[in-house]
């Protein structure tokens, strides 16, 4: 049980948080590469990724989902 | 008053995702006391075919050399190859360059995704990874599902399949799980992996956005590590054993990452993940990012990185009872705690010209502290 | 399935409204027998760069009908500097209204960008989201239908 409820925690939070409405035209931090999971380099997350997966016993959670800002 | 638009407000809001762009990296990456480098040209190219399609190519080629264990009675040389050492004192590994490999893997990755009518996306990727003894076959899928008008709020899935092969070196004809029994020749043991992922995107404001995902790996097959020993010790003499590990494993957690541009040139990224399987690893990583835009074309990057696991339930560092049915000393296995600090800097040389650069120290609590350079550049066209 | 559709076609079924002369007098539409199109764009936007090249072309065909028609680009870059490098690099051959404070886009408010406007007599006519593959016809088939 505690467990699952630590698992919701992520939608918890995002569902509890002040929200304010953010138009289309709005969005030019958010498109900006620093906003990025990825950050100002994609190839070196690449890197880093692999690097983890081979040094560390963790096997997953590497981020296939990254989700959208809808800022392009 | 606001004006709405009018007569036609057509339904499709077509974007596209990037520009199209070339990059190439180069990866250099040393451990200290020379146990592994590993040198990896990369390239990735990025391409949108119309308004709706993106592809997305990666390759990358490592090579790694290094130092495999070899097995030692102390003070005592014996050969990898040895099968049982008589012995009262310890048998140890230890790497040295007398047993030196060189490897190289070479991996391929397409992805392609497109773009529907309400601008959610579907996209399918492929990897192919091949060693000398290792293949690799992964296929992916995804599905980004914006849930508000103005796409601040969204919905991720994923869902990958992999399919590993590995030749393990038959060193002892009564490891029946990887030899054969009759010939006692190496076979290729095979091993498979589901994944899947569901995210939840917010963006909070202009400035931030917070995002949290839930995820989940099984595997089955063959999992453990073909180059490594564990020594059991029955109270007479002790013998090398191939490292041996469960036939399933099933590993799951939690991610939250928030990102806030909390000045015009200045961002501050954290993220945390929570991962626990039933191997008994227990793992908490966190990670911090601040971006610094220096000027126009100039952007620094620092980062920090900690992360702790607990060891696998079958893990240990010294001798195993002759009783034991899983075995491993694989220190990636065992209680530990790592930190990694990252510099990175961005260079634009012109509008479609950009240089990259970062120097990340990583440093275990194990015996394992690593440095490693990456250099590339980015052409959008 | 088809509820979905049904309501997207009534969504898409909107009265003209008529713009505020406080607007129009800023964006400079004056001449009721012209067609404006209006282009809203920002440099962050990728796919206004990518849709911006094709109504530059679109422009040069559409001079000879200057007296009928005329393409108003309104960029919302909060940087002024920024958006005017952006409109140099892009070889804009219409008027540009740098919208920086983004109060004429906030008075249209799109559900998207690129969005552009079609305004005849004061009133909005038609109105398009998201970037196109062939801008260029696109606008000319949406001219034809006004």
């Amino acid at each position: 049980m505690k467990k699952v409820l630590f698992l919701v925690i992520p939608f918890l939070i995002t569902g509890c948080l002040h929200i304010s409405d953010v138009k289309p035209w709005e969005k030019g931090t958010h498109a900006k590469e620093t906003m990025k999971d990825a950050g100002i380099d994609k190839m070196r997350m690449k890197f880093d990724t692999h690097i983890y997966y081979s040094k560390e016993a963790t096997k997953a959670g590497f981020g296939i989902a990254g989700g959208g800002c809808g800022c392009n | 008053m606001q004006l709405k638009y009018s007569l036609v407000a057509l339904a499709c809001i077509a974007t596209l995702s990037a520009e199209d762009s070339i990059s190439i990296s180069y990866l250099q990456y040393d451990e200290d006391n020379n146990r592994v480098s590993v040198s990896a040209p990369a390239i990735a190219i990025q391409k949108d075919f119309g308004k709706d399609y993106t592809l997305d190519v990666y390759v990358v080629s490592d090579s790694v050399s290094g130092a495999t264990p070899t097995y030692v009675e102390e003070n005592v040389v014996a050969s990898s190859g040895a099968t049982s050492v008589a012995t009262t004192t310890s048998v140890v590994p230890v790497y040295n360059q007398s047993n030196e490999f060189d490897e190289v893997r070479n991996a391929y990755t397409l992805n392609l995704t497109k773009r529907l009518e309400n601008r959610n996306e579907i996209s399918i990727g492929t990897t192919v990874s091949l060693e000398s003894d290792y293949y690799s076959y992964e296929l992916s899928g995804g599905y980004l599902q914006y849930l508000d008008t103005a796409k601040n709020r969204s919905l991720n899935y994923g869902l990958s399949a992999q399919f590993n092969e590995i030749l393990v070196y038959c060193a002892s004809s009564t490891d029946t799980e990887v030899c054969d029994a009759s010939s006692g020749s190496s076979e290729a043991a095979t091993s498979i992996g589901i994944g899947t992922e569901i995210g939840l995107s917010q963006i909070l404001d202009k400035n931030s956005i917070i995002k949290g995902s839930l995820f989940l790996k099984y595997e089955d097959g063959y999992l453990s590590n073909p180059y490594l020993k564990a020594v059991k010790d029955d109270g007479v003499s002790l013998t090398l054993e191939s490292d041996q590990r469960p036939d399933t494993r099933l590993g799951y957690g939690a991610y939250l990452s928030y990102k806030n541009a909390f000045r015009d040139n200045q961002t501050f990224q954290v993220d945390y993940r929570l991962y626990s399987d039933d191997w008994g690893i227990l793992s908490n990583t966190v990670n911090t990012k601040y971006y610094y835009e220096a000027t126009n074309d100039l952007t620094l990057g620092f980062g920090l990185r900690y992360y702790k696991q607990s060891e696998a339930d079958f893990y240990q560092e010294g001798y195993f009872e002759p009783s034991a049915r899983y075995l491993s000393s694989d220190e990636r296995l065992s209680d530990f705690s790592a930190v990694t600090y990252t510099f990175e800097a961005k260079y634009n040389i012109t509008d479609k010209l950009s240089t990259n650069f970062s120097y990340n120290s990583y440093d275990q609590s194990t015996d394992l502290s690593a440095t490693y350079y990456t250099l590339g550049f980015k052409y959008k066209f | 399935m088809k509820k979905m559709f049904l309501i997207l076609f009534l969504g898409s079924i909107v009265f003209a409204k008529t713009i505020s002369t406080d607007v129009l007098k800023k964006m400079q539409i004056t001449d009721p027998n012209k067609v404006y199109i209006v282009n809203f764009f920002a440099s962050w936007c990728t796919s206004c760069k990518a849709e911006l090249p094709g109504i530059v072309e679109f422009n040069k065909k559409l001079i000879k009908d200057k007296n009928k028609f005329e393409i108003i680009g309104v960029d919302v870059d909060e940087e002024l500097d920024e958006g005017i490098a952006f409109q140099k690099k892009m070889g804009l051959n219409f008027r540009v209204i740098n919208d920086t404070d983004q109060s004429l886009i906030s008075y249209f408010d799109p559900d998207g960008i690129p969005a552009i406007y079609y305004i005849k007599e004061g009133k909005v006519k038609k109105a398009r989201f998201g970037a196109e593959d062939d801008i260029g016809k696109v606008i000319q088939m949406d001219l034809k239908s006004l």
